[in-house]
């Protein structure tokens, strides 16, 4: 008994179809909490536009005293066909632009799902991997119309926060403590 | 016991905020002396209690710092503050002498709950009983996995994005490693301004055996490396399981056969008399240790030595380099200290057990040469993770079987949906 379940097992076996897609989240306003979702890649029913999904690493740390390992950053990076400018927060219309809030969001405000599924035999789509990050940067290719967005996962960023004598909670250095 | 939902919610008994210093007061009794200008209070028993910094130097205020917290102290007459003179804790000795000082350093904490004390001592015109306060949210002592659960907790990691099951095991196979607190990896932290959340907890987690990692559904996870659950173990891998193509060597880069292993946190002390009050300590500063250590005496440490290892390997020292004097002489050593790994709850200042249980995973897993195994497989590669045991692994082709191995690495390529594993085997 591990991660997979036994029929996912059996279809992986049998060769069943996978399917991969990539979802784009963005915020109605600036500093928003609530976030709305496009469909940048679908492998079922579209829109194609991944060209190179790319890899996901993960490491460990603590693998052993002397070589500890590397507690990995969770960074994501895969390349869109851009060539009609989908992925220009400065194009018209664009993946980044959340019409239920009007707002034109900057690529590092918004979050990518990319997940990972499976058909198994009895005809269920079921989730092998679901990544969720944070977009880091775009870089733009316009000889070759394609753009690589790169990602951080969400629990990645969450581990980069920093201890300061202002955690966020009141009283918690004293030197603003109310008695 | 597991640390079930109710934990890491913060709404059980206990729950991850029971560990942090949060002085418990309302069972302790005071008494007070009067000497002179001075009047001492002292308040018992009151719990695990940390050493304060600059404790000394607080006459005419209270105690303020961003890393330790905030002491206080009241009139019960009126609930005005009082002016501290001093505030301290009985104090634990270290196993070490300081070169400053040339006198015995001491641990950070009194974890002696039953028996702890805190005292104070107030400027005269305070013939008034007085209650204290300790406000140390940022502090915490308890098993390396509890520890680690519980900064990321309070970080404002969601409970949702830290593998439950995995720190659970990870903690229970931690109390499994000894009968009482000192035989098991029992960790102090306090923040450290500046310092990461990702760093924190990596530091954190040298202290046990088990690995730390962020797995492939993004949750932070301590995953046990004894006593690992079935969950966590895939039974048998093999070349019928989708391999792809197999890789290994001998990870000689891992092997340690020689280090002087030391563990703790140490301060220097000066102390000074007040009234009649003796011993009371004056001027408290944490040494940083190895590193200033230079040249100390009678240092805490315990050496590890494989000479068979080292006349087939070379010598493989761990640590940073640093030297003890040991008598006339200077001798340089390599040391490999874990700060915070605090295990003193067996007798007074003795880590005795802890040092032991260090040794044994030097000698056992640590000083073996390991084979270390790169698997390209299909999909089925997605049935273990970063920090699974993979048992019965036979994919080399002289037919060896590996009894157990655990996976360290893991990359999944989304192109042609393969997924590449390095396992590093366990020395049984």
């Amino acid at each position: 008994m591990a991660r997979l379940t036994a029929d996912q097992r059996a279809a992986i076996v049998a060769g069943q179809p996978v399917e991969q897609d990539w979802t784009v989240s963005t915020p109605r306003a600036s500093g928003s909490s609530t976030f709305d979702d496009t469909t940048l890649h679908s492998d079922t029913g579209g829109p194609y536009r991944v060209i190179d999904a790319g890899q996901y690493t993960v490491e460990g740390y603590n693998v052993s005293m002397a070589e500890p390992g590397r507690l990995t950053s969770g960074l994501y990076r895969f390349t869109v066909d851009n060539g009609d400018g989908y992925l220009s927060p400065e194009s018209t219309t664009n993946v980044w632009y959340n019409s239920s809030g009007t707002y034109q969001a900057m690529p590092v405000e918004c979050k990518l799902t990319h997940r990972l599924r499976i058909k198994e035999l009895d005809g269920t789509w079921t989730e092998l991997l679901s990544y969720i990050g944070q977009v880091q940067d775009v870089q733009f290719n316009e000889a070759q119309g394609t753009a690589v967005v790169e990602c951080k996962s969400l629990t990645a960023v969450a581990l980069e926060a920093i201890w300061t004598d202002e955690d966020g909670v009141e009283q918690d250095t004293g030197l603003n403590v109310i008695v | 016991m597991a640390l079930g939902a109710t934990w890491f919610a913060g709404t059980g008994t206990p729950n991850y905020t029971d560990i942090r210093c949060d002085a418990d007061f309302t069972s302790a009794s005071s008494s007070s002396t009067t000497s002179g200008s001075y009047i001492r209070y002292d308040y018992t028993p009151c719990g695990w209690l940390i050493f304060l910094p600059n404790k000394a130097q607080t006459n005419g205020g209270n105690l303020q710092d961003p890393e330790y917290g905030y002491v206080y102290a009241t009139k019960d007459s009126d609930s005005s503050e009082v002016s501290l003179r001093n505030i301290y804790h009985d104090l634990r000795s270290a196993p070490a002498i300081s070169r400053s000082t040339d006198q015995n350093m001491y641990r950070p904490f009194d974890d002696d709950q039953a028996n702890s004390r805190l005292r104070i001592v107030l400027p005269t015109g305070g013939a008034d009983t007085c209650s204290v306060y300790i406000y140390q949210p940022f502090a915490w002592y308890g098993r390396c996995a509890e520890v680690i659960a519980a900064v990321l907790l309070v970080k404002g990691v969601s409970a949702g994005s830290i593998d439950q099951t995995a720190f659970s095991a990870a903690d229970d196979a931690q109390a499994a490693m000894g009968s009482s607190d000192d035989e098991e990896p029992f960790v102090f932290y306090r923040r450290q301004i500046g310092q990461s959340l990702g760093e924190a907890i990596k530091q954190l987690a040298v202290n046990s055996w088990d690995i730390l990692t962020v797995n492939l559904d993004g949750e932070v996870a301590l995953m046990p490396r004894t006593s690992v659950p079935a969950g966590f173990t895939v039974s048998s891998l093999d070349r019928e399981d989708g391999v792809v193509s197999v890789n290994w060597r001998y990870a000689r880069e891992m092997l340690v056969n020689h280090t002087v292993a030391s563990e703790g946190r140490y301060y220097d002390v000066t102390f000074e008399q007040v009234g009649t009050f003796n011993n009371i300590p004056m001027l408290v500063s944490e040494v940083s240790f190895p590193s200033a250590a230079s040249k100390m005496r009678s240092l805490p440490f315990e050496e590890f030595e494989d000479s068979t290892s080292q006349t087939r390997y070379g010598l493989r020292s761990l640590g940073r380099e640093m030297e003890l004097q040991e008598g006339p002489d200077v001798r340089t050593i390599r040391s490999y200290h874990l700060p915070y790994l605090c295990n003193v709850e067996g007798s007074s200042g003795d880590p005795v057990a802890a040092k032991t249980v260090l040794m044994a995973r030097l000698a056992d897993v640590e000083a073996q040469l390991r084979r270390e195994i790169t698997v390209v497989q299909d999909l089925r590669g997605l049935d273990y993770d970063v920090g699974y045991l993979v048992e019965d692994v036979e994919l080399t082709s002289d037919g060896a079987e590996i009894d157990e191995m655990f996976c360290i690495k893991k990359t999944i390529d989304f192109n042609d949906l393969s997924v590449t594993s390095v396992l590093l085997e366990e020395p049984s």
